[in-house]
C-alpha cells in the first residue's frame, strides 16, 4: 500500500520535473527564432511544443540508461528518486527565476547523486562515471559549439556579403524555422526520455516491472505530454537571456547557432556522448556573436551563467540530500508528502515573485532591449569616468 | 600468458574527437550550403539578371537545398535509430 502510494508520488513528481524541463529548455530551440523575428514568440513556442511531443515518441532506446554509470542502481529506493527529483525541480525553478540557462539534465543527476549520498554514502556514487559521462562532455560540448558556430557565422557572413539584405534576411529566417524544428525534435527525444528512464527505474525499484523491462507506452505518452506542455508555457525569462542577452542576434547568426546546436546534439547522441542541450545552445549563441565583425558578446553575462553551470551539480545535490534527510526525518511515507508540500510552497513563492517582473510573449524582446540599453549606458559611463580619472 | 587488460580511460577522448569532427564537418557544411543557396537566390532575384544567370542560380539553389534536405533526413534517421 505504502509502496503504491510512494510510486504514484514519484511518478507525479517526475512528470512535474519533465514539465519544468520543458519550460526551462524552451529557449534552447526558440530563443534565436524569437530574437530575430523568424517566428512570432507564441508561434515559435507552439511549434517547438508540438515537435517536442513528436520527438518523445521517436525513440526509446536511451530511456532506461538515465542513471546507469552514475549511481549504484542496486541501492536505489523510491525515496531517493523522489528526493533527487525534488532537488532537480528546486534548482530548475530557481535558475528559471533568475533567467539562467542551466542544465535540467545536470540538475537531475545532481539531485539523484545528492539523495543517494545521503542514503548510502559516497561509495554508492560512481565518481568515474560522473567525470566521464557528465563533467567532460559538459565542458567540451559548449566549447565545441562556440568554435563551430563562430566559424560557421564567419563563413556565412562572407558568403552572403554581396546578397541583398532583404533576400538574405528572409532566407536565413526561413532556414531558422527549419533548424529550430530539428532542434525541438532532438530536445523532445533526448530530454523526455530522461524522465521516462526515471519513471521506469521507479517502476522497476517498486517491483511493478521486471528488470530490463521496456518502457510502458503510458509512460511515454505522459512524459511526451508533460514536456510539450512545459514547452508550451514557454520559459520567457530564459528565452530573453539567450535571445537578447548574450549578443544581438541577426538572422544569419541565429541560423548558424541553431544548425550548430542541432548537429552537436545529434552527433554526440549518435556517438553515445550524453550532454546538456542547454550548454550546447548557449555555446552556439556565444559563438555566433564571436563570429560577427564586431565580435560583440556580453562576456560578463556569459561569465555569470558559467558560474551557475558550475553550481548546478553541487546545488542540486545539496537540495536532493536535504530532501532525502527531510523524508527520513518524518518517515518515508509522511516525509515525501512534507517535502512535496515544501517544494509546492517554494514554487508558489517563486512564481509570485516572478510576477513583479513578468516576462511574456509580448515583451520578451522589448524588455531585454531596455535592459541592454541600461547596460551599455552604464558601461559607457564607466568608460567616461575612467577616462576622466586618467 | 595473456597481458593484463588496459584500464578503461575515464574520459572517452576518441568519442569526443569524433563528436568534434562530425560537428565541424556537418555544422559548417550545412551553413555553407544554405549561405550559397541564399546568395544564389539573391542573384536569381536581381533586377536585370540574364536568363543564363537565373538558370545557373536555380540549379545551384536546387542542388544546395537537396543536400540540406538529405542532411536533415539523416539527422531524423539518427534520432529514430540511435
Amino acid at each position: 500500500m505504502h509502496n503504491s502510494f510512494l510510486l504514484a508520488l514519484v511518478i507525479l513528481v517526475a512528470l512535474v520535473f519533465d514539465f519544468t524541463n520543458g519550460f526551462h529548455d524552451t529557449a534552447n530551440a526558440v530563443a534565436p527564432t524569437v530574437a530575430t523575428g523568424a517566428l512570432k514568440p507564441r508561434m515559435a513556442v507552439i511549434l517547438s511544443s508540438c515537435l517536442n511531443l513528436v520527438g518523445a515518441f521517436l525513440s526509446l532506446k536511451v530511456a532506461a540508461t538515465v542513471a546507469s554509470g552514475i549511481v549504484q542502481q542496486g541501492q536505489i529506493i523510491l525515496p531517493v528518486v523522489f528526493a533527487g527529483l525534488i532537488g532537480a525541480i528546486a534548482w530548475n525553478i530557481t535558475t528559471w527565476y533568475f533567467g539562467i540557462p542551466s542544465s535540467s539534465s545536470h540538475a537531475l543527476i545532481g539531485g539523484v547523486v545528492g539523495a543517494m549520498m545521503a542514503h548510502a554514502g559516497g561509495s554508492a556514487v560512481i565518481w568515474g562515471g560522473i567525470t566521464g559521462k557528465v563533467l567532460a562532455p559538459s565542458i567540451a560540448a559548449p566549447i565545441f559549439a562556440l568554435l563551430i558556430a563562430a566559424l560557421a557565422t564567419t563563413i556565412s557572413r562572407h558568403l552572403t556579403a554581396k546578397s541583398d539584405n532583404t533576400t538574405k534576411s528572409w532566407g536565413m529566417r526561413v532556414g531558422q524555422i527549419g533548424s529550430s524544428s530539428l532542434l525541438s525534435i532532438a530536445h523532445g527525444t533526448n530530454d523526455a526520455q530522461k524522465t521516462m528512464g526515471v519513471i521506469t527505474l521507479a517502476l522497476v525499484a517498486n517491483g511493478t516491472l521486471g528488470a530490463n523491462s521496456a518502457t510502458p507506452k503510458w509512460v511515454v505518452l505522459l512524459c511526451g505530454i508533460a514536456i510539450a506542455l512545459g514547452t508550451f508555457i514557454g520559459g520567457w525569462r530564459i528565452i530573453r537571456t539567450m535571445g537578447q542577452g548574450f549578443t544581438k542576434l541577426s538572422p544569419t547568426q541565429g541560423f548558424a547557432s541553431q544548425v550548430t546546436s542541432s548537429v552537436v546534439i545529434l552527433s554526440s547522441s549518435h556517438l553515445g556522448m550524453p550532454l546538456s542541450t542547454t550548454y550546447v545552445a548557449t555555446g552556439s549563441i556565444l559563438g555566433s556573436g564571436v563570429g560577427t565583425r564586431k565580435r560583440s558578446v556580453h562576456w560578463s553575462l556569459a561569465g555569470r551563467v558559467g558560474v551557475a553551470w558550475l553550481l548546478t551539480l553541487p546545488c542540486a545535490a545539496v537540495f536532493g540530500a536535504a530532501s532525502f534527510y527531510g523524508e527520513r526525518l518524518f518517515g518515508y511515507t509522511v516525509g515525501v508528502l512534507v517535502m512535496g508540500a515544501l517544494l509546492a510552497i517554494y514554487c508558489v513563492i517563486i512564481f509570485a515573485r516572478s510576477r513583479r517582473d513578468q516576462i511574456h510573449a509580448g515583451n520578451v524582446n522589448d524588455h531585454w532591449g531596455e535592459h541592454l540599453e541600461a547596460f551599455e549606458k552604464s558601461a559607457k559611463t564607466a568608460e567616461l569616468v575612467t577616462a576622466g580619472k586618467s | 600468458m595473456t597481458p593484463p587488460a588496459a584500464p578503461t580511460p575515464l574520459i572517452d577522448w576518441h568519442a569526443l574527437g569524433q563528436v568534434l569532427l562530425t560537428s565541424v564537418v556537418l555544422g559548417v557544411g550545412v551553413v555553407v550550403l544554405f549561405s550559397v543557396c541564399v546568395f544564389s537566390l539573391s542573384q536569381f532575384r536581381r533586377v536585370g539578371a540574364t536568363i543564363a544567370v537565373r538558370a545557373t542560380n536555380a540549379v545551384v539553389m536546387t542542388a544546395t537545398l537537396a543536400a540540406i534536405a538529405a542532411s536533415v533526413v539523416w539527422g531524423l534517421y539518427i534520432i529514430v535509430h540511435k
